[in-house]
C-alpha cells in the first residue's frame, strides 16, 4: 500500500499534524492555558474564566507582570488542534495489534471527549429556579446574564413582554439610546454597574445624594453603588447589576429609573410602574427567564444539619410537577445526588437538581438541558477501557520480563 | 514489503508544513465565530401578578414630596429620654451617640445601621455574647429575648450580662435589633455600661426603643445624616 | 555461615515493637481520680460522637497546639485539663495554654518576654479591654483585607469564644440521646433550658439520668472527693454501656487510637527504616555485600511493620468516622503516604535494588509530617451533604488520590535518578535502567488512576447537579496532572526525551501535584487564611525551589555528572 501514490502524498502532507512533538507541545500548551486560568478565579468569575479561556479560539493572557497581557491560544483551538493530531496519527501510523487497540480506544475516547466539552459550551443550558414553601413557578433563570424586561400586562390573557439583554445594556452604556420598534419607549442607559450595593438615601453621602440621577421609582429612595465583582474563588456568589435609565419617547423625556437586580432588598414588589401616553408598563432588572412548560410547586423542603454543627447533613424538596404538555401530575422528592429528570430521552428533556437553599423553607434547584449529557459518559468509559488495556498489556510483559 | 518505518516519517517534522496547518485550523475556526450579537427579543408570557404599590411608595405620595429629588423622604426619629446627653458619633455606621450618667459608671447608648441583616443575625448575637464574655450560641433561638414593639413591629430586646466573676470588655449590653425591609437596613440600638448603671437606665432605653419611628417625613429631617430627634 | 541477616531483621522489628508499644504503657499519674474512665465517656462535638479525651486533645491542640498543658511547671494531660477548665473553671484560669506567635498581639496583653509562647485565661482576661479596643477595629475590615497581625488577633478571639464554650459546658455537647426521638444536647440547657429557666425538654421534676450525673461528676471533682467522683463516673459509664453500647465501644475505640498514635509513631519508624536502607545502600557501594543484604532486609522488615501500623490507622479512621479514608487534606496526606509505601514495597519486591524501599520510608516520612503540620484540631470533621455520598468518596477521591501517590513516587524516583547521577559515581547503566523502567511504568499508572478519578468526579459532578465539568480549580488541579503524565508518556514514545528527560519531567510532575493538591486551595488565601495556610504557603514555596533546583541540577550536561551512566 505504501506504494500508492495518493496515499503516500495524504501520509507526507498529514505527518507534521500526526506529529508527536505537535502532540507534547499541545500538552504543554494546555496546561499553560489551565494554569493561568485557574489562578484568574482568584479575580474574575468562574464562568468569566470558562468562557475566555476554555471555550474560545483566542485569548490575551495576563502574564502577572505589570499587567501586560499577551495573546494565546483558547480552549477550543488546542482542542481542536488535539483531535487533528489524533486523527492524522492514526491515519499515519494505524496498525492493529493487541497494544496498539488500547491506544486506538484511548484516542477515540478523547475525541469524543473533546466533543462532548464542546457541545456541552455551545447547547447546554442552565438555569436556577428558587422556590419558597407553597409557592409555583413555570420559569427558570440564568443567574449568570442579566436583562431589562419591560412588561404590558393589558392583555386579559398573558403579558406582552419585551426583553433587552445584559450585553445589550452594557453596549449601550453611557452611549445612543436603545431605539427599536417593539419597545414603547427610547432607553438611554445613563450608568451600568456590573455589582452594586444599596445605600438607603438619607444614609447617603451627601455629595452622593445631589448627583443622584434618578427621579422616579426606587432611585428616589436608595443610591447604588458600584462593588468589584465577585470572583471564582468566592464560590456561590452572585453579582448584583445596577443601572440608571433614562426612558423618553419621540425626543421627550419621561424620567430617569434606578434598576437594580438589588430591587427584592427593598421589598416583595420588584417591579416599577413606567406610563408612557397613558399607558402603564413594568419594568424590571432581571435574571434572564426562561418559560417552561411545566409548573413547579414546592411542597415542603426538609433540611437538617450533623448536632451541634451548620454543617447541613441532607436536604431535600418535595415538588410537585405538572406538565399538561405530556400529561404528567405527580409529586416527586428532588435531593442531592437524587434529580428529577423531566423527559430525559427528549432533546429538550431537563434535569432538575437539588442545589442549595436559603433559610429552612426556600430550595434552589438548578434546571439543566443538556442533549449532550451521555456523551462524556460513553468516552470516559472508552478512554479508562483502552488505558487499562494498554497499561495493562505492557504491565503483564514487563512483570515477566523483570521476574524472569 | 518495502515501506519505510513509519514512525520515521512523523520525527521530524517541517516547521514550515506545521505552520501551515495551524494558520489554516485557525483561519478556519475564527470564520465559524463570527457569531452575531444578542438582540432584545418581544415575546408573550404567562400572566404575572398584578403590581402592587410598594408601602414605601404610597407613604411618599401622601407625605409633601411633590419632588421626587428631594433628599432624605425616609429616615429615622426618636424622643431623647431626659438626662441623656448626645455624643459626637465616632464611625460613620453609627448614626447617634448618647450617653447617660450613672454612680457606677456612665451608660453609652448607640444607633447604627448595616445594610442588609448586618452580616447575619446569628454572628451578631455571637459577637455581643462575646464582648460581656458569654460562650456563642448555636441557634438563634437560644438567645433568650424579651419582645418589644419598635415602630408597630416586633423587635428582641437582648440583655447581656457578664458572668459572675469572669467579667469581659463589657459588663453588661442591651441590644435591640430593628430590620427594615424597605430600607434594606437593620438598625440596632445598643446600651452598654455598668451594670447598675443600665439597671437604672434600662427603663428609659425601652421607652428610648419604643419611640422610634420610621419613615419620617421631609420636614423632620434636616442634619446632613437624615436623622433628627422628634422634639 | 553469617548469621546476620536473620538475625539483624529480627532485632529491628524488636526495637520497631518496643517503640510502638512504648506509649501504651500506663504511667499518667492523676492522683486518686478515674481519669481513664472519664477519658472513654462518649460526647459529641462536631457532628460526630467522639471520646472525651479526643475533645480534650482536639481543643487543647486548636489552642495550644500541643496535646498536654502546662500549670506551675507541671505537664498534665489533656483530660485532666478540660475536666479543670470544666468543673474547677477558676482555677483552670491559670493553665498556660493560650498560643500566642505575634509579636503584636503579645504587646496587647502586657508584653510578656520574648520567649514566652503560651498564656493563661486569666492573664488575657486582665488585658481584656486593651484587646476589645482592638477588636472594634476589626469590624469593618473584610476578611479577605486582613493583615496577619489581624488575622492572628482573631484566631486568639476563637480560641478564646473556644474555651469559654467549653468552660460554661456549651460545647462538647455531652447529654446523649437516651430516649427516641431526642438529639445530644450540651449540658447547659439541661440544667438552666435554652430559653432561661423553663423546661424545654418536659424533664418535669429535674434533670435527665444522664445530665445529672454528669452534674454530679463535675461537682464530685470540684469537692475534690475522689471516691465520689471515681462511682459517679463507673455509674455514668456502665448507664452509657448499658443504653448505647454501640457508642460507648466507638469512643473506647478512639481512646486507644489517641494513645497509640499510629502515624506519629509511624513517622519515628519510617525514619529507623531511612537509616537502615541508606546503611544498606552505603554498605553495598562499599561492596560489603553480607552488610548491606542484612541492613536491607531489616529495612523492609521494619517498612512492613509500619505499613500494617499506617494501614491499621488508616482503617481505624474509616471506622470511626464512618467515611472512605479520604475526607479532607489531612487524611489525604495519610494516604498518600501510605499508597507511596505499598508501592515503594512493591517496586522492592520487583527490582530488590534498595529503591522501592528507600522511597517508601522517605515519602512515607514526609507525608506524615505534612499530616501533622495539617492537623489542627478534629481530623475527622462531618462532611458537607454534597459529599456525603460515601460511594463517591471512596471511588473517585480515592483514585484521584492514587493518582496523586503515584505521580509524586515518580517524581521521587526522577529525584533519586538525578541526584545519584550527579553528585555520585553510583548510578550504573543497570540502576539506571531500572530507575527509568520505575518511572515509567508509575507514570503509566498514575495517568490511568489520575484520569478515572477526574472522570468519576465529573460523573458525581453531573450527577450532583448536572455539570460534568464546570473548570473549577480542584478539577483543574487534576487535569493538569494527567495532562503532566500524558506529556511524559508522549514525549518519551516520540524520543523527544530519554531517561535523563523523563527524570527531569518527573521532577516537574512533583511540582504540578502539590499545585493541584494544595495550591488550589490557596487560591482562596484571601478568603479563608488562618496562620497554618500561610506557613503552607511558605512551605509550598520551598518544595518547588527545591524541585525546580533539582531540575536543574538534572540538566547539567551528563558529561559534568559524577557518574558515567545518564
Amino acid at each position: 500500500m505504501a506504494w500508492c501514490p495518493v496515499n503516500k502524498t495524504i501520509k507526507q502532507l498529514l505527518a507534521p499534524v500526526a506529529s508527536l512533538r505537535l502532540t507534547v507541545l499541545l500538552f504543554v500548551l494546555a496546561m499553560v492555558l489551565i494554569f493561568v486560568g485557574t489562578v484568574a478565579q482568584k479575580d474574575i468569575g468562574n464562568w468569566a474564566v470558562v468562557n475566555t479561556y476554555f471555550r474560545s479560539l483566542w485569548l490575551m493572557m495576563p502574564i502577572g507582570i505589570a499587567g501586560i497581557k499577551v495573546p494565546f491560544v483558547g480552549g477550543y483551538t488546542i482542542g481542536g488542534l488535539m483531535i487533528l493530531n489524533l486523527l492524522a496519527a492514526h491515519i499515519v501510523r494505524f496498525k492493529l495489534t493487541w497494544k496498539r487497540a488500547g491506544i486506538i480506544i484511548t484516542h477515540a475516547g478523547l475525541i469524543l471527549l473533546i466533543i462532548g466539552e464542546v457541545l456541552t459550551g455551545v447547547l447546554s443550558v442552565e438555569w436556577q429556579m428558587q422556590l419558597d414553601e407553597g409557592q409555583s413557578s413555570n420559569f427558570a433563570v440564568d443567574i449568570r446574564e442579566t436583562e431589562l424586561a419591560i412588561v404590558d400586562q393589558s392583555p386579559t390573557d398573558h403579558d406582552d413582554v419585551v426583553v433587552v439583554p445584559q450585553s445589550v445594556l452594557v453596549q449601550h452604556a453611557a452611549g445612543l439610546p436603545i431605539s427599536d420598534a417593539r419597545l414603547p419607549f427610547d432607553i438611554q442607559v445613563l450608568r451600568w454597574m456590573p455589582n452594586s450595593a444599596l445605600a438607603g438615601l438619607g444614609m447617603a453621602d451627601p455629595q452622593l445624594r445631589q448627583n443622584n440621577p434618578a427621579t422616579d421609582g426606587f432611585g428616589t429612595i436608595v443610591i447604588a453603588a458600584s462593588q468589584p465583582q465577585t470572583t471564582g474563588v468566592e464560590g456561590g456568589q452572585v453579582d448584583a447589576p445596577s443601572a440608571y435609565i433614562r426612558l423618553s419617547k419621540a425626543g421627550k423625556d419621561i424620567g430617569t429609573w434606578l434598576v437594580t437586580l438589588n430591587a427584592e432588598r427593598l421589598g416583595d414588589e420588584t417591579r416599577q410602574p413606567v406610563t408612557v401616553d397613558g399607558k402603564t408598563y413594568l419594568i424590571e432588572l432581571r435574571f434572564v427567564r426562561d418559560y417552561k412548560p411545566y409548573t413547579l410547586t414546592l411542597i415542603d423542603f426538609t433540611h437538617d444539619k450533623f448536632v451541634g454543627t451548620e454543617i447541613p447533613k441532607n436536604f431535600a424538596s418535595e415538588v410537585r410537577l405538572v406538565d399538561p404538555t405530556v400529561g404528567e401530575d405527580r409529586t416527586v422528592t428532588i435531593s442531592m445526588n437524587n434529580p428529577l429528570r423531566h423527559r430525559p430521552l427528549n432533546s429538550r428533556g431537563e434535569t432538575l437538581y437539588q442545589a442549595s437553599y436559603i433559610g429552612d423553607t426556600t430550595t434552589i434547584l438548578q434546571v439543566v438541558r443538556n442533549p449532550s449529557w451521555l456523551l462524556p459518559y460513553i468516552a470516559c468509559a472508552m478512554v479508562s477501557l483502552g488505558l487499562v488495556v494498554h497499561f495493562g498489556v505492557m504491565l503483564i510483559k514487563f512483570v515477566e520480563r523483570t521476574r524472569r | 514489503m518495502t515501506r519505510k518505518t513509519p514512525g520515521r516519517l512523523t520525527a521530524r517534522p517541517s516547521t514550515g508544513r506545521l505552520v501551515v496547518w495551524t494558520t489554516a485550523v485557525l483561519l478556519a475556526s475564527l470564520s465559524l465565530a463570527g457569531c452575531g450579537e444578542e438582540d432584545l427579543h418581544a415575546y408573550q408570557a404567562p400572566k404575572s401578578a398584578p403590581y402592587v404599590e410598594p408601602e414605601l411608595f404610597s407613604r411618599m405620595a401622601s407625605g409633601a414630596s411633590a419632588n421626587p429629588a428631594a433628599p432624605t423622604p425616609i429616615g429615622i426619629t426618636w424622643d431623647v429620654p431626659e438626662g441623656w446627653t448626645e455624643a459626637p458619633s465616632t464611625s460613620t455606621f453609627i448614626t447617634a451617640v448618647f450617653e447617660a450618667k450613672g454612680e457606677a459608671g456612665d451608660a453609652r447608648i448607640t444607633v447604627s445601621s448595616l445594610s442588609n441583616d448586618g452580616g447575619g443575625v446569628l454572628q451578631n448575637i455571637n459577637r455581643w455574647r462575646g464582648q460581656v464574655g458569654l460562650a456563642q450560641v448555636e441557634q438563634y433561638a437560644q438567645q433568650p429575648m424579651t419582645p418589644i414593639t419598635v415602630a408597630d413591629q416586633v423587635a428582641g430586646l437582648i440583655d447581656l450580662s457578664a458572668p459572675e466573676g469572669i467579667g469581659a470588655s463589657l459588663e453588661r449590653l442591651l441590644v435591640v435589633f430593628i430590620p427594615r425591609q424597605d430600607q434594606g437596613l437593620t438598625w440596632y440600638f445598643k446600651m452598654s455600661g455598668p451594670s447598675a448603671t443600665l439597671d437604672e437606665q434600662k427603663e428609659a432605653f425601652t421607652h428610648f426603643v419604643e419611640s422610634v419611628g420610621f419613615g419620617g417625613k421631609p420636614g423632620d429631617t434636616s442634619e446632613a445624616d437624615g436623622v433628627v430627634p422628634r422634639e | 555461615m553469617n548469621k546476620l541477616p536473620t538475625l539483624l531483621p529480627i532485632v529491628a522489628v524488636l526495637l520497631a515493637l518496643m517503640v510502638l508499644a512504648q506509649p501504651l504503657m500506663p504511667k499518667a499519674d492523676h492522683g486518686a481520680y478515674d481519669l481513664d474512665t472519664l477519658a472513654r465517656l462518649p460526647v459529641s462535638a462536631g457532628g460526630r460522637t467522639k471520646p472525651f479525651d479526643s475533645v480534650a486533645r482536639n481543643s487543647l491542640m486548636i489552642v495550644s497546639d500541643r496535646q498536654t498543658a502546662e500549670i506551675d511547671g507541671k505537664r498534665v494531660t489533656a483530660v485532666r485539663w478540660l475536666l479543670d477548665v470544666m468543673a474547677r473553671p477558676a482555677d483552670a484560669g491559670a493553665y498556660e495554654v493560650f498560643r500566642i506567635d505575634h509579636p503584636d498581639v503579645k504587646s496587647l496583653i502586657g508584653n510578656p518576654p520574648k520567649e514566652y509562647k503560651r498564656f493563661s485565661f486569666d492573664r488575657i482576661f486582665t488585658h481584656r479591654e486593651a484587646l476589645w479596643e482592638q477588636s472594634k477595629l476589626l469590624e469593618d475590615v473584610k476578611p479577605k483585607d486582613r493583615t496577619t497581625y489581624q488575622r492572628h488577633l482573631i484566631e486568639l478571639f476563637d480560641h478564646v469564644n473556644m474555651y469559654i464554650g467549653l468552660r460554661d459546658w456549651h460545647a462538647p455537647y455531652m447529654v446523649p440521646p437516651l430516649q427516641a426521638g431526642e438529639e445530644w444536647r450540651p449540658l447547659v440547657d439541661e440544667l438552666h433550658g435554652p430559653h432561661g429557666g423553663d423546661d424545654a425538654h418536659g424533664h418535669s421534676g429535674g434533670l435527665g439520668p444522664a445530665a445529672a450525673s454528669l452534674a454530679n461528676i463535675f461537682t464530685a471533682y470540684q469537692a475534690q472527693d475522689p471516691a465520689r467522683f471515681n462511682q459517679e463516673v463507673a455509674g455514668y459509664a456502665s448507664l452509657l454501656d448499658q443504653q448505647i453500647p454501640e457508642v460507648t465501644r466507638k469512643a473506647r475505640f478512639e481512646v486507644f487510637f489517641n494513645k497509640l498514635q499510629p502515624f506519629y509513631q509511624g513517622t519515628v519508624l519510617y525514619v529507623l527504616a531511612f537509616l537502615l536502607i541508606a546503611g544498606s545502600l552505603l554498605a553495598k557501594n562499599a561492596k560489603n555485600s553480607s552488610l548491606s543484604s542484612a541492613l536491607g532486609r531489616s529495612a523492609v522488615a521494619v517498612i512492613a511493620l509500619t505499613f500494617v501500623l499506617h494501614t491499621f490507622g488508616l482503617a481505624a479512621r474509616v471506622y470511626m468516622q464512618q467515611y472512605a479514608p479520604v475526607t479532607n487534606l489531612y487524611s489525604s496526606a495519610v494516604f498518600i503516604g501510605w499508597f507511596c509505601v505499598a508501592m515503594g514495597l512493591f517496586l522492592e519486591w520487583l527490582f530488590k535494588n534498595g529503591m522501592g524501599a528507600l522511597l517508601a520510608t522517605v515519602i512515607g516520612f514526609l507525608t506524615l509530617i505534612v499530616a501533622h503540620n495539617l492537623a489542627d484540631g478534629d481530623t475527622m470533621q462531618m462532611m458537607q451533604a454534597v459529599l456525603d455520598s460515601n460511594f463517591w468518596l471512596a471511588t473517585h477521591v480515592v483514585a484521584v488520590t492514587i493518582g496523586y501517590s503515584a505521580t509524586f513516587m515518580a517524581g521521587f524516583v526522577g529525584i533519586v535518578y538525578i541526584l545519584v547521577g550527579v553528585y555520585t559515581p553510583w548510578l550504573k547503566d543497570d540502576t539506571s535502567k531500572a530507575l527509568g523502567k520505575m518511572i515509567y511504568g508509575t507514570i503509566a499508572f498514575a495517568l490511568l488512576f489520575s484520569f478515572v478519578g477526574t472522570v468519576l468526579g465529573g460523573i458525581w459532578a453531573d450527577q450532583s447537579w448536572g455539570r460534568f465539568w464546570g473548570w473549577d480549580p480542584k478539577e483543574n488541579g487534576a487535569v493538569l496532572i494527567v495532562l503532566m503524565n500524558a506529556l511524559i508518556l508522549h514525549a518519551r514514545w516520540g524520543g523527544m526525551v530519554k531517561l535523563r528527560g523523563v527524570a527531569v519531567l518527573a521532577v516537574l510532575g512533583n511540582i504540578i501535584t502539590a499545585w493541584s493538591w494544595f495550591g488550589t486551595n490557596m487560591l482562596g488565601v484571601g478568603l479563608h487564611s488562618y496562620g497554618f495556610m500561610d506557613s503552607a504557603l511558605f512551605w509550598m514555596l520551598v518544595f518547588v525551589a527545591t524541585q525546580l533546583a533539582i531540575m536543574a541540577a538534572g540538566m547539567i550536561p551528563t558529561s559534568c555528572w559524577r557518574s558515567t551512566a545518564g
